[in-house]
């Protein structure tokens, strides 16, 4: 069953007792010094065949009940990684929010790093929806790119800009209207956040789509890497 | 740290490192666990326990400061669980394990003995159930 903090049921199986969600509420609220050990994330309650287990997910709980003689492998999948994502997709539509992307696995990375492998392809998968109609009063949300990090050094290399592709920096001023920025915030997949001065990409070579060239100062800063996915968004005033 | 506790008016703090354990007669599955928690506390990650039966007590924790929230989480996790398991149809409860963002607690009922052992998140659990109910 998922299920909020304050007892709202969001879904449950047949046979699941209000009773039932009533009084795990009432006892996980009464876990009240979980603060010494980083709040409460998950609790699991074995017995010889059976194991039942609370996950916290985002603002909601989840619990499920399996039994230990399966393949535990499969359920820690099911339990820890497919239900968490499909309820953080279900509450959470914003995929540029670090809501999101903070709680991603390192195989989860891997997996999304994958599926966008291909260079040819286009690399702004997860560009949210633009506004078709000509400038409204209020600006549109800033569209969220993938780029694949690369490193760039040199002594006329300023540490402090990266350089992207131009015309992924054209389409952001066409969706602002030519309205100026000067800074792009730079997130990873595990959540941190820089915003740094940007530049477009000085030679068009073939593979440049989807790549962002980083100095090392910002890498270290993002605790990044080459080959790592990163989400950046232009930072309109 | 090293609390023992020979009943609800005499608790002593001891400081040595092997600590000697004197239990009531009779309660040689106390003194099993005591010596049993003793070897895991050497495990790597393992960052303390607390043992409990009617009559004594052991608090072997390293930060001193948290063994009154540490003995608190412990009380609530035993208690959740006791009340929670029968609601899900599970029998006798073999062990609760809480995890928090940097560490978790495994719990355990063996007789009218409660433990609860203290551990960094990547500390293998399952292991330590395994030795406990050995």
């Amino acid at each position: 069953m998922v299920f909020k903090p304050n007892g709202e049921t969001i879904a449950a199986t047949e046979g699941t007792t209000p009773e039932q969600i009533e009084t795990l509420i009432a006892q996980l609220n009464s876990i009240t010094h979980a603060d010494c050990i980083g709040g409460l994330e998950n609790l699991t309650i074995q017995d010889v065949n059976t194991q039942f287990s609370v996950r916290s997910v985002s603002d909601v709980y989840l619990a499920t009940v399996s039994s230990r003689s399966v393949n535990q492998k499969a359920v820690e999948s099911l339990t820890k990684i497919v239900a968490p994502m499909v309820i953080r997709l279900a509450f959470n539509s914003d995929i540029s929010s670090p809501q999101n992307t903070q709680p991603l696995t390192d195989k989860e990375a891997v997996d999304a790093e994958a599926a966008i492998s291909p260079p040819a392809e286009e690399p702004e998968a997860n560009a949210l929806p633009q506004p078709e109609a000509p400038p409204e009063p209020s600006l549109p949300k800033p569209p969220v790119t993938q780029f694949m990090v690369e490193r760039i050094g040199g002594i006329l290399v300023p540490s402090d800009t990266v350089r992207m592709d131009s015309e992924v920096i054209l389409k952001w001023h066409d969706l602002y209207g030519g309205k100026q920025f000067t800074l792009v915030s730079i997130e990873t997949l595990e959540g941190k956040t820089v915003c740094c001065k940007y530049k477009p990409l000085k030679e068009a070579k073939p593979n440049a789509k989807g790549v962002i060239q980083v100095p090392e100062k910002i890498i270290q800063a993002l605790d990044s890497g080459v080959g790592k996915l990163v989400m950046v968004k232009p930072v309109i005033d | 740290m090293l609390m023992k506790q020979q009943s609800a008016a005499e608790t002593q703090c001891l400081s040595d490192s092997a600590p000697t354990i004197t239990v009531g007669i009779g309660n040689s599955v106390f003194t099993n666990l005591a010596g049993t928690l003793s070897e895991i506390r050497k495990l790597k990650g393992v960052l303390g326990y607390i043992l409990r039966s009617k009559t004594a007590a052991i608090i072997d924790l390293t930060q001193r400061e948290v063994v009154v929230e540490y003995a608190m989480l412990s009380s609530q996790i035993h208690d959740c669980s006791r009340i929670v398991a029968p609601q899900f149809n599970l029998a006798d409860v073999e062990s609760s394990l809480v995890e928090g963002k940097t560490l978790k607690v495994l719990c355990m009922d063996i007789g009218e003995n409660r433990i609860s052992v203290f551990m960094d998140k990547t500390c293998a659990h399952a292991w330590i159930v395994k030795r406990i109910l050995l």
